[in-house]
């Protein structure tokens, strides 16, 4: 386990969770759901980059954002929260691999299937914490999932879309001369 | 877990990453006819001007109705332009998309941004 890809992405989680407070906290549906979640997208490529190490970064900065910010106290809401945001993408890199035969190198990895790991991801997540809503017997179960994957997803392909609009600046590959 | 063992695969993995998301689709690119012809849709929709697939056939210098016709097809195809309805049910007036306007848009703050530097 490399500590620097952990705390690599502790740090880039929390920054893209305070630029989230900042521009998208009134789009708010209910606390903690949003229609516009910009953390989803630096989940993806968290995961994509660093994997293993990447999910247990995502889950230490999504449990510290959850006790300490977004659910005071509350320990089980707060690990539940961390566990399905962090696994959500983990398992649809997983799932990747094994049947897109996604390589680890990530040398196969082609815009198409990095879209599919954003909806993935995006429906992923929103699975997960709602399954815990439901065992939990929350109301607004599928608006919340609704409103909640339209969020990820919103926020992941605004990620990934600065993401490419910041690489045009880089000179790209075989065109540095 | 998969995580990478050496700071060198990162860096591979980071490169495999900027490689697909440069590739994420987006406003595909125009052959140089293609441009003339957005040109004409721009500089119309400006003017407010009548502007239908019969009206760009007129103009000769663009080629052959087919080879405009092929165009219009494929900029239509790419997002570029759209087929709006008008009074006249059988025409039908060219303009823009939003996308490009929003190509418009940046093209001219680089003009702005380039006539500053100069």
């Amino acid at each position: 386990m490399n500590v620097y890809m952990v705390l690599a992405t502790i740090a880039i989680q929390g920054l893209m969770m305070a630029v989230n407070e900042v521009f998208f906290q009134k789009t708010e549906f209910v606390a903690g759901i949003g229609w516009v979640y910009l953390p989803a997208g630096t989940r993806l490529l968290c995961t994509l980059l660093f994997s293993g190490a990447g999910a247990i970064g995502l889950l230490i900065s999504a449990w510290v954002a959850c006790y300490w910010y977004y659910f005071p106290g509350d320990v089980v809401r707060g690990t539940m929260g961390s566990i399905a945001g962090a696994i959500g993408p983990y398992l649809v890199y997983l799932i990747a691999q094994r049947w897109l035969g996604l390589r680890s190198s990530l040398t196969n990895l082609t815009p198409q299937r990095l879209l599919l790991c954003a909806v993935g991801c995006s429906a992923a997540s929103p699975l997960l914490h709602h399954l815990w809503f439901a065992v939990h017997k929350d109301e607004h179960l599928a608006s919340g999932l609704m409103v909640m994957f339209i969020g990820d997803l919103a926020g992941t392909l605004l990620v990934v879309y600065t993401a490419k609009w910041a690489l045009s600046f880089l000179p790209a590959p075989g065109r540095a001369n | 877990m998969t995580t990478p063992k050496r700071p060198a695969d990162i860096y591979l993995r980071f490169l495999q990453l900027a490689e697909a998301l440069r590739g994420l689709p987006s406003l595909p690119a125009l052959d140089p006819l293609e441009e003339r012809i957005l040109a004409i849709v721009a500089r119309a929709g400006k003017e407010d001007q009548r502007l239908s697939v019969r009206d760009m056939m007129g103009r000769k210098e663009l080629g052959s109705p087919a080879t405009l016709h092929n165009r219009l097809t494929s900029m239509r195809e790419k997002g570029w332009i759209m087929l709006s309805d008008t009074e006249d049910t059988r025409r039908k007036q060219i303009e823009l998309t939003q996308a490009a306007l929003l190509h418009f848009d940046k093209l001219s703050k680089c003009l702005m941004q380039a006539a500053k530097q100069s």
